[in-house]
């Protein structure tokens, strides 16, 4: 070696900065992906309790601790109740198991480096020295390039400095037990940051870049996504995988060659690792990007077959490793088990030696006797004969969900109503759990929901396929592009969804009928092909952003006022919640029917002016139930960033 | 390097050291731990100035169409205290299986006037039925002494919307 010592060095140090540049192209596209991922985490960790929600996360965390012990089936459980007995708890083979190990998994891996963190540092302290890192991280973005820049930051970077002391000083420590569930919670936190950033790079594509990077905070913080960001379930993740397919559909069309093939496959990939979380979500997304890619997208060749269902294969094997470990067979999965309610423990304990290193006795079965042709054939029959019943038992319970959701629209179209329209108390919900009437409508909850709905309209007369078909044409609808592909999605995915969750809806312990909140990022996109609602955000930007301030600083603040000298129940602070976005969601829908049925009033100022404050007013309606849900409605638990526990008492006093 | 450049590993670095210093690896640091409470310890004297004379059910607002008591109070004055015993406001209400229990952990600093304000459960819709129910409304004291009823008053309670 010729090279001097110091050469190397700096040659280590470029290839360092090099690919950490290649790691943020590809994770948030640019400083402002990393921005909006900044701000919207900044955000919902605000509202960030230490502490389980909902009792169903019980088994999550169950499992999550039993991972980081090192063993797959349930052994020493903290969570739940007598011998862990939890909803979604699943037993198989004289063993208790979580479910949704694609969370768990990832929670896992956080969870033991946490617990190796612990040993050294206080956790509490790190979790709010990097919040306070994101501050730093977003002032800087946000800086970048405007006058006074030094001097704003500095002010900005002491400010965080006098802030992180202040929270390490009301900071209590972290309880080694409870590393579990704040592991599911970080990883469901990240996975919310990415839904933002990852909507920012869809809205990029079409919208100048920071009305696109404002759209993205605002599918986080102006629909419920943000309220599911720290409660570990699984609609977070489903939104994200959601946006994932919607952003590769959108790509597509403009990227060629090798990229272009494997771009494709992306949205395949991850509905593989999507039913490694839910089986049934994951079945649904893979249906709904299915039909997207193969109507919509370039025709098939016999190269991107292979590639497809390669890859497809490969994103399934965490799933199929998964069930094997734990039901002993590759497509049975957790949640295709019964449910544990105390039925005998055995084999637990001779297992429990090995358990510590093993990862996990599995239920195989697995023969110690030697392998002669007769038992592998034996045993591949058994193996097929099980994925098929499984598989049968999977369209079974498909189609009654379909066929129940078939019977609530035709007989009880009510329920349609109160699950996307008006939800208030609902007699059959209460009997089947939660009594408080704390859930919100889809319109409720996201009032963006109206012009949504008109967009949709809007985009489906003037899809091209279908002024076509209106022409005497013939019906086309390969090559579609970005903007089709991504409404396609849209729909195709929003109906399923439907078709298999209405069945079981209205449901009060849904709150922001938390199953279709996957549908939620993408109903934003739908309302934005609405021409005057993007053009007033395009032209009325400062506008609707000052609107969107006024309504959460000044109406947060009335909102919470009122609140306090109605000293009301849960069930009436939601429901005024309620009304107040129903409000908003008809004025906004109002507007957009009239500007959209008299072009000439838009051209005047006050059209567009009107406009700009009703979209900046309904966005922040949602933002301020997002605060005062997480702040004052629904109390449990440690906030992660302790000032806001102060003023969570102070609204609560 | 510029300003720019340095900010965020510097300030990566102090948050790092900060939460060093605050581990179990530095002794004689650590984080302001939450005051620990041994509920229904000690001793303490209570009477009771005010109790309620009656009751109120009320229909919940904004479309939300469950019922819940109006909230009352009940003054007490504690004296003596030690440890940390309970002070419980109990309302039952057998004709609706109502039971709530609202209470203060007290530690040796309170003395004098204490009022509790109950919270109140949910009541489903379908569950009333009647105009009015009869209720108990109890003060009672958990220390080392187990459980002791300190008043306890009859009242009716008023159906209302």
């Amino acid at each position: 070696m010729t090279r001097t010592g110091d050469g190397r060095i700096e040659r280590f140090r470029r290839r360092v900065r090099h690919s950490a540049t290649a790691l943020r192209r590809v994770l948030f596209g640019d400083g402002l992906g990393v921005l909006v991922f900044a701000v919207t985490v900044l955000f919902v960790a605000s509202f960030w309790r230490m502490d389980l929600a909902i009792n169903d996360n019980q088994t999550l965390a169950n499992g999550v601790r039993a991972l980081t012990n090192g063993h797959l089936r349930i052994l020493d459980p903290h969570f739940g109740g007598n011998n862990g007995i939890a909803p979604g708890t699943k037993y198989h083979d004289g063993a208790r198991y979580a479910r949704e190990y694609g969370l768990v998994v990832p929670a896992a891996i956080i969870s033991v480096l946490l617990h190796s963190l612990a040993h050294v540092l206080s956790l509490s302290v790190l979790l709010v020295g990097a919040w306070c890192l994101l501050g730093v991280v977003a002032i800087d973005e946000l800086t970048d390039g405007r006058r006074y820049e030094d001097e704003l930051r500095l002010g900005a970077r002491l400010g965080m400095g006098v802030l992180f002391v202040g929270n390490v000083l009301l900071a209590a420590p972290i309880d080694p037990v409870t590393i579990p569930v704040v592991s599911l919670q970080l990883w469901t936190l990240l996975c919310t940051g990415f839904v933002a950033t990852l909507a920012y790079r869809l809205f990029e594509l079409e919208l100048p870049r920071r009305v696109a990077a404002a759209v993205g905070v605002g599918v986080v913080v102006a629909t419920p996504v943000g309220f599911w960001a720290t409660v570990p379930k699984r609609h977070v993740v489903v939104a994200l995988a959601v946006l994932v397919a919607a952003y590769a559909f959108a790509r597509q069309p403009s990227v060629r060659g090798a990229r272009g093939r494997l771009l494709r496959t992306v949205p395949y990939a991850t509905a593989g690792l999507l039913a490694w979380v839910h089986p049934g979500d994951g079945a649904i997304f893979f249906v709904a990007v299915c039909v997207v890619d193969v109507v919509f997208g370039t025709a098939y060749d016999r190269a991107q077959v292979t590639l497809a269902s390669g890859v497809f294969v490969l994103s399934l094997l965490p799933f199929f490793v998964t069930n094997l470990l734990v039901s002993g067979n590759p497509v049975r999965p957790p949640q295709f088990l019964p449910q544990y309610d105390g039925q005998p423990l055995g084999r637990a304990v001779p297992d429990e030696t090995t358990g510590e290193t093993g990862g996990g006795g599995s239920g195989t079965g697995t023969p110690s006797e030697t392998f002669v042709p007769g038992v592998l054939a034996r045993i591949v029959v058994e193996a097929a004969v099980a994925a098929l019943t499984t598989a049968g038992g999977f369209l079974r319970r498909a189609v009654r969900y379909a066929e129940g959701t078939f019977y609530v629209f035709v007989d009880s179209p009510q329920r349609v109503f109160q699950t996307f329209v008006r939800s208030g108390y609902v007699e059959r919900a209460a009997v089947r759990g939660a009594s408080f009437s704390y859930n919100l409508a889809y319109l409720e909850s996201m009032p963006l929901l109206g012009p949504a709905v008109l967009g949709t309209i809007h985009a489906v007369r003037h899809a091209e396929p279908l002024r076509r078909v209106a022409n005497g044409g013939s019906l086309v609808f390969r090559d579609a592009d970005a903007s089709t592909r991504v409404l396609a999605l849209a729909g195709v995915y929003f109906s399923l969804m439907v078709l298999f969750y209405q069945e079981r809806l209205p449901l009060h312990s849904t709150l922001t009928v938390r199953f279709l909140v996957p549908t939620m990022p993408l109903a934003v996109y739908a309302a934005l092909r609405l021409p005057a609602l993007r053009n007033v955000l395009l032209e009325r930007f400062r506008t609707v952003g000052m609107a969107y301030a006024v309504t959460v600083l000044v109406g947060g603040e009335l909102f919470a006022g009122v609140l306090v000298l109605l000293s009301p129940t849960v069930g009436e602070a939601v429901q005024l919640h309620a009304l107040v976005a129903l409000a908003m969601a008809g004025t906004l829908s109002a507007w957009c029917i009239v500007v959209s049925l008299d072009g000439r009033w838009l051209s005047t100022r006050n059209a567009g002016r009107v406009g700009a404050v009703l979209l900046g007013t309904t966005a922040g309606t949602t933002t301020v139930f997002l605060l005062l849900a997480g702040w004052m409605h629904f109390p449990y638990g440690e906030y992660a960033i302790p000032i806001f526990d102060a003023l969570s008492e102070l609204l609560r006093s | 390097m510029t300003l720019r450049g340095l900010s965020i590993p510097l300030f990566a670095v102090f948050v790092v050291v900060v939460a060093v210093a605050f581990g179990p690896a530095v002794p004689g640091v650590a984080l302001s731990s939450p005051q620990s409470y041994e509920p229904a310890s000690g001793s303490v004297a209570v009477s009771v100035s005010t109790m309620p004379e009656g009751l109120t059910l009320e229909r919940n607002g904004f479309g939300s169409g469950t019922y819940e008591l109006q909230s009352s109070t009940v003054e007490t004055n504690v004296s003596s205290v030690s440890g940390n015993p309970l002070v419980v406001y109990d309302v039952q209400i057998p004709g609706l299986e109502y039971n709530k229990e609202t209470y203060r952990i007290l530690s040796p600093d309170v003395t004098g006037n204490l009022t509790i304000r109950a919270t109140s459960d949910t009541i489903q819709p379908n569950q009333v039925t009647e105009e009015s129910y009869a209720a108990t409304v109890t003060v009672l004291v958990r220390s080392d002494a187990g459980s002791r009823v300190v008043a306890t008053r009859n009242v009716t309670v008023e159906v209302d919307g």
